[in-house]
């Protein structure tokens, strides 16, 4: 094995493997995925599938776009996450791009324990208007993201 | 002459309290139910997802779209840190 290879093994091996004990909505047959951080664009991440390769999708950071929102989560979320009594998850949301127009899911976060390896997809029912929130506006105006109130 | 692609319905009536079984370990409970609202109680191991089914179809169409939109990263906008 050259260098390089094993290199490229090693950081492999580090990267976070979520396990999605109950999947996700339209991709339950995939439980395994992969977290990697998307290079020189540190508000994304890469959510790639461990058992398909055609699956995967980024998700963002919603925080630094949308300052007023919160994730509240269930108790039934935090069990899933293995959340410890105090413990916040990290939370990010999945990214869809249709006409080079970007949009993201308010509604229903991923939760990440990077601790105990695991995701969840949430659900959050005050945002459930907030499906698929277009983030040109966002983007556009840097000095002032809109802040999503909850409805 | 029968239409194989019509699968029945089971139905079944249930009182407040009372519960249905399905297969070994899924259980609905009905906690209560008035005013045309019937609140329920689900059991069920933790790999059996539980959806209300309209949020389950948005949220699976969110997701496959993010599915079929992914690009490559360097395509992704360069974001200014916001603040």
């Amino acid at each position: 094995m050259d260098l390089e290879a094993r290199n490229l093994s090693s950081s492999a091996w580090e990267r976070p493997v979520l396990h999605f004990s109950r999947g996700l909505p339209g991709l339950e047959r995939y439980r395994w995925f992969e977290v990697t951080p998307v290079p020189e664009n540190h508000f994304f991440l890469m959510l790639q599938s461990r058992e398909e390769e055609a699956v995967g999708m980024f998700l963002l950071d919603p925080f630094p776009f949308f300052p007023g929102y919160r994730c509240q989560l269930s108790t039934s979320d935090r069990e899933d996450l293995e959340l410890d009594d105090h413990q916040s998850p990290l939370i990010y949301t999945t990214v869809s791009i249709w006409n080079e127009e970007m949009f993201t899911n308010l509604a229903a976060p991923i939760g990440i324990n990077v601790a105990r390896r695991k995701g969840k997809q949430v659900y959050l029912p005050e945002y459930s208007k907030q499906l698929r929130v277009s983030l040109a506006e966002v983007l556009a105006t840097a000095a002032g993201p809109k802040i999503a109130e909850p409805l | 002459m029968i239409n194989k692609a019509v699968r029945l319905m089971l139905v079944l009536t249930r009182k407040n309290g009372e519960s249905l079984v399905i297969g070994e370990n899924i259980t609905i409970k009905v906690i209560s139910a008035e005013n045309g609202s019937v609140r329920l109680g689900v059991d069920a191991p933790r790999e059996i997802p539980v959806y209300r089914q309209e949020i389950y179809q948005a949220i699976r169409e969110e997701n496959l779209r993010a599915v079929g939109s992914r690009k490559n990263p360097q395509q992704l906008p360069k974001l200014p840190p916001s603040k």
